[in-house]
């Protein structure tokens, strides 16, 4: 009876911590898309909305926007935020 | 019957209600519409010797009392019809901003000009208006309980188209104010704090800061090769591109930017105050 109460116990644990975490991550990645695209915006590059951002390394990631331009936008060495198109 | 009984009660309570309507309205509505039409054209042709015709300018000033009563009653149509009397009194910077009703009460000032504020003015208001433009600028809230007052207190009217004609202008002269009294740190904290913008926001605006004031620099050392017009435009640009990127996150910090422009501006293109930066 125990065993069943740690093991529904721990289930319970797992699946709230998923549930939690989904949107967390997802607000996460909402507000990496916002700040690419002030990035870009800033950078005065065509984009409209970044729509998926995909993580390539620590500061390294692809923005997809919704007018279909892609772009590299990374952390070069000089410390400047740098942005290719893809 | 009781239908008839009710329809009777229906009908009486109807005629009641337009008995209690119909009557205040009307010499209110009447006399502050007739006094706003038939002031303004004697002051612009003869204004001293019609008040004198009539029982002095005290009948004027009686006149005016009814005209915030009006005003309440129709918001829309009364509001044009004061404003631009009380631009044109006061400040004729805002003069473009109410077109229409400017041409007819332009001709007072053109014949006497210390006439035509003091006729719009009413006396107890005429020594008022011209210093306090600027504080009533400051203070909106007091124009929004005016109107309410001046039923009680004629001379208040005056001042309180006065307020309502500022509005446009106010930006302008807080965004002077906060030029005078720029805090470039305090600013740059505030950009640094802020979460309107993200993380690769934030360098990448640095980045262009950076790199304008290396060509301010560059302009400063070698006698203006890059041309003040250029980098005046680069200016312009970037904190267009800073005011769309904050404008929604943290709209009061876009505009204390925005409204410090002049005011960064004369610090970067002054090789003194730049140097000392």
């Amino acid at each position: 009876m125990n065993s069943k109460k740690r093991d529904l116990s721990r289930a319970l644990i797992l699946a709230a911590t998923l549930v939690c975490a989904a949107p967390a991550t997802a607000a996460e990645n909402d507000a990496l898309a916002k700040d690419l695209n002030s990035t870009l915006q800033l950078l005065g590059l065509p984009c409209g909305q970044v729509v998926s951002v995909v993580t390539q390394a620590n500061r390294d990631y692809i923005a997809t926007c919704s007018d279909k331009n892609r772009y590299r936008i990374y952390l070069n060495p000089q410390g400047k935020v740098t942005a290719e198109k893809r | 019957m009781p239908v008839t009984h009710t329809l009777g009660i229906l009908l009486l309570l109807q005629l009641a209600g337009c008995a209690i309507f119909s009557p205040a309205p009307e010499p209110a509505a009447m006399q502050g519409g007739t006094v706003v039409v038939e002031r303004l054209p004697p002051a612009a042709q003869d204004p001293l010797p019609r008040s004198v015709d009539t029982p002095a300018g005290t009948l004027i000033i009686e006149r005016l009392p009814p005209m915030p009563e009006v005003v309440p009653q129709v918001p829309v149509a009364a509001a044009p019809l004061i404003a631009p009397v009380t631009v044109l009194a006061t400040s004729p910077a805002i003069a473009p901003a109410t077109p229409p009703v400017i041409t007819p009460v332009t001709p007072p000032s053109d014949a006497p000009p210390s006439v035509a504020p003091s006729s719009v003015a009413v006396p107890t208001a005429a020594p008022v208006p011209p210093p306090t433009v600027a504080p009533a600028v400051t203070k909106p809230a007091a124009s929004v309980a005016v109107p309410e007052k001046v039923v009680t207190k004629p001379p208040v009217k005056a001042a309180a188209p006065v307020v309502r004609a500022a509005p446009p202008q106010k930006t302008g002269a807080s965004a002077r104010v906060g030029a005078s009294t720029l805090d470039l740190d305090a600013l740059e904290q505030r950009l640094k704090g802020t979460d309107a913008i993200g993380v690769f926001t934030k360098i990448a605006l640095k980045n262009q800061v950076d790199e304008l004031l290396k060509r301010f620099k560059t302009y400063h050392e070698s006698d203006g090769k890059p041309a003040l017009t250029q980098l005046r435009q680069s200016y312009d640009q970037l904190l267009a591109k800073v005011n769309d990127v904050l404008k929604n996150g943290d709209p009061s910090l876009a505009g204390e930017i925005m409204g410090s422009r002049e005011a960064i501006w004369g610090l970067l293109s002054d090789p003194v105050k730049f140097a000392k930066l």
